[in-house]
């Protein structure tokens, strides 16, 4: 079981690995939107769920959202976003364009995010 | 005055005509009656001096008496005319070619001693004569027609003979009741009017001058009375009508011209007074024409002024597309020549971009004004409003402005950029620390072993989370502070909204031991809000109460109040210090204690001032309802949905 985790902030993504790591969750990461659809397509992985953050440089997680749905391949694969965006009009945006869940980055501590995550893909735990 | 006399001619020609027929008539009547009183007159005494020279019986004469007195009348002749000799006997008739009867037929004869007596005839009943003065009558017959003599009755005929008239009268010879015969006695009848002719041509030429004296009488009175008059009248008349109206009319006479002269007189009067005041009207209106065109046109030089002042176009255009008025800023946006600006100069400019015709017959039909925010046309931002002209209820056309509103545009866009990319450049390493300390607190807690670090490693994250709060909040209120923006207001439930608050927050009064109590009215109508918005302002109000409440209870209300749905949220909690109470809805201020002085992660001072903003953008209201020792209130309302 893969959950892949597309973050640009390095310190962020230090954190999920640790995290992730210390819970037993087998995770591969991405720096950005074009980095996970190209490592999507290359590699044939296909992860359990993507944890997707949004404002990332080259390819940002809604334009991310938007190929992702048009690939047949890789639509199918349920989005958490993960973001400091965290206004009304983000969260439909987000939504709308497939993401199953939004959770906001700063809201809570990695220990619950887990917990959330958990609670949203049952399948993980 | 030819006119005038023409009218006089009119009706005094017949006039004088009539004047001089009954003259004439007078005249004929007067000379024709007297004739023939003279011509009877002749006949009369004729006729009594046959009477009277024939002879009759004793007593017989009652047969002259009506003769006796027209002829006393009609002459004056002494009565004693009658009772002369008698000189013709009744038995001369018995056989009148006796010599005796001769003879006194003879005497009969010469008894008409009358110069003016022409000729005498005695006929018998035969008609022929038998004594004449004219010796060769005697043995003639008379005319037949003079036979109705014999009938008994004298008569007398004028008959023309040898081109004058002459006047016959027939007087007939009566003996014991038989007539036997009868004279004719012939005279002429200038000779019998002789002596009055004279006196009738006197009488006529009398009455001629008299006519002509009554004539010229007539006229002097006419002219004088009437002519004048009227054509002084007429004169006058003219002149008032050529406008001379000073000079009064004055006919000072006591008739119906004098009455007519004197209505004249008044109507000059009336005339020329409502002509003064008429001429003073005038003077005043163009003087107040004047005044208000120069009004007007300060007003307007004051209007192309201000106009000319404004940063945005402004171009009033009538019903039929024209443009009335267009000021500089108008043209330079548009990129016209001055003075060139026309409807379809606006139309190519906008293009596809503002349907600025569509607009036009939108807002002049609707008769509203239509604004559109942002138009993205040649590189700018405009924000066009179309306001339509109303004026006695008609719309007369409309006004456009256009405003550039690029650099503003522009601004907040960057703004909206700044809040991007503040929040994720904030809120990132900010989440960074809470996370990798959360981390060490919750996975590395074995590996450190002074208790000492450990509390410090958890202040820390305590201030990452605060910290985090603090960034979030400030950036939400900035975001508040710019309105609402595009964002649309829904029809939402605050009862249903309210629910899922208390939901959420039960276990929380749980554990503090707080009663939370929800007392909705029932019925209550949709409210126009967001609600998202909503939710956060109850979880902040409601939040709030549970904080500052150590025992009894949270009651949420809803109501209906006019147009507005309130909530109002009571706790039994410590009061709100009054000092305290005003510094509510600001910017990080707690009541009670300084966020300075903070000693929990609750609240970051900015929960009332968000939720005042949330409140403000939808329209309602929010307050401190009442606050004592006793526990505090506050409430909100929102607008109903219509």
């Amino acid at each position: 079981m893969k959950l892949m985790i597309v973050e640009d902030d390095s310190f962020m993504l230090q954190i999920y690995h640790n995290l992730f790591q210390l819970e037993g969750i087998e995770i591969e990461t991405a720096k950005d939107g074009l980095d996970a659809l190209e490592k999507l397509r290359s590699d044939g992985v296909m992860p359990a769920a993507i944890v997707l953050d949004i404002m990332m440089p080259r390819m940002d997680g809604y334009q991310f959202l938007e190929e992702q749905q048009k690939d047949p391949k890789l639509k199918d694969i349920p989005v958490i976003v993960l973001s400091n965006l965290f206004s009304p009009e983000d969260q439909d945006k987000a939504k709308k364009l497939g993401a199953k869940e939004l959770l906001v980055k700063s809201a809570q501590d990695p220990k619950e995010l887990i917990k959330k995550i958990k609670d949203i893909l049952p399948t993980l735990s | 005055m030819e006119k005038t006399l023409k009218l006089i001619h009119k009706t005094a020609i017949p006039f004088v005509i009539m004047i001089a027929l009954i003259m004439t008539g007078i005249a004929y009547l007067s000379s024709n009656s007297l004739e023939h009183a003279l011509i009877f007159q002749d006949f009369d005494r004729i006729r009594v001096v046959a009477i009277n020279a024939l002879s009759l019986e004793t007593g017989d004469d009652h047969h002259d008496e009506g003769g006796e007195e027209l002829l006393e009348e009609a002459s004056g002749v002494s009565s004693t005319t009658v009772e002369r000799t008698q000189i013709l006997e009744a038995r001369d008739f018995l056989d009148p070619n006796t010599p005796e009867a001769r003879v006194q037929f003879h005497r009969y004869v010469e008894e008409f001693k009358d110069p003016i007596v022409k000729e005498i005839n005695v006929f018998d009943g035969s008609g022929k004569i038998i004594v004449s003065n004219v010796e060769q009558k005697s043995g003639s017959y008379v005319n037949t027609e003079v036979l109705k003599v014999f009938e008994g009755e004298a008569f007398y005929l004028i008959r023309e003979e040898n081109s004058s008239d002459m006047i016959l009268t027939y007087v007939p010879f009566v003996y014991d009741g038989k007539v036997m015969g009868a004279v004719e006695v012939k005279s002429q009848l200038a000779h019998v009017l002789g002596p009055i002719s004279n006196e009738m041509n006197r009488i006529s030429l009398y009455l001629a001058v008299f006519g002509l004296f009554a004539l010229g009488m007539f006229y002097l009175i006419e002219r004088h009375f009437i002519i004048k008059p009227i054509h002084y009248l007429k004169t006058r008349a003219e002149s008032i009508g050529e406008g001379e109206l000073d000079e009064p009319v004055d006919l000072r006479t006591s008739d119906e011209l004098g009455l007519l002269a004197n209505f004249f007189d008044r109507m000059r009067i009336n005339i020329k007074s409502s002509l003064e005041k008429i001429t003073k009207f005038n003077e005043e209106l163009a003087e107040k024409v004047k005044e208000r065109t120069a009004e007007l046109q300060a007003e307007r030089a004051k209007l192309v002024a201000s106009l000319e002042s404004l940063k945005f176009g402004f171009i009033i255009i009538d019903r039929e597309k024209n443009i009335i008025l267009s000021n500089t800023a108008a043209e330079e946006i548009l990129g016209t020549p001055k003075g060139k600006l026309d409807f379809s100069t606006l139309e190519n400019y906008f293009g596809e971009s503002y349907k600025v015709g569509v607009n036009f017959d939108q807002a002049i039909n609707d008769r509203k004004a239509l604004i559109t925010p942002e138009v993205d046309s040649h590189n700018k931002f405009l924000t066009v409003l179309l306001a339509p002209v109303i004026s006695e209820n008609h719309v007369i056309g409309s006004i456009l402005v256009i405003e550039d509103v690029t650099e503003e545009a522009l601004l907040k866009r960057k703004k909206e950029e700044f809040f991007a990319v503040a929040s994720h450049e904030l809120r990132t390493p900010l989440t960074s620390i809470r996370g990798n300390l959360s981390l060490i607190k919750d996975y590395y807690k074995d590996k450190i072993q002074s208790p000492e670090v450990l509390e410090m490693v958890s202040q820390a994250h305590l201030s990452s989370i605060q910290l985090l709060n603090i960034v979030n909040d400030f950036l939400d209120a900035s975001k508040l502070e710019q309105g609402r923006g595009s964002k649309e207001l829904e029809k939402v439930d605050i009862l249903k909204i309210t629910k899922t608050v208390i939901n959420d927050l039960a276990n929380f009064a749980k554990n503090k031991n707080l009663t939370l109590v929800l007392d909705a009215a029932e019925n209550l109508p949709l409210v126009l809000g967001d609600d998202n918005e909503i939710k956060e302002v109850v979880y902040n109000l409601v939040g709030n109460a549970l904080n500052y409440t150590e025992k009894g209870e949270v009651r949420i209300e809803i109501k209906l109040e006019g147009e507005r749905v309130k909530t109002v949220v009571r706790d039994t909690g410590i009061g709100i210090a009054a000092q305290n109470q005003k510094l509510l809805f600001k910017k990080f201020q707690q009541a009670g204690k300084s966020y300075l002085s903070r000693t929990t992660i609750s609240g970051t001072g900015m929960g009332l001032y968000i939720s005042k903003l949330l409140i403000e953008n939808m329209h309602g209201e929010i307050g401190l309802l009442s606050s004592s020792e006793t526990g505090s209130a506050f409430y909100f309302t929102i607008p109903i949905a219509k």
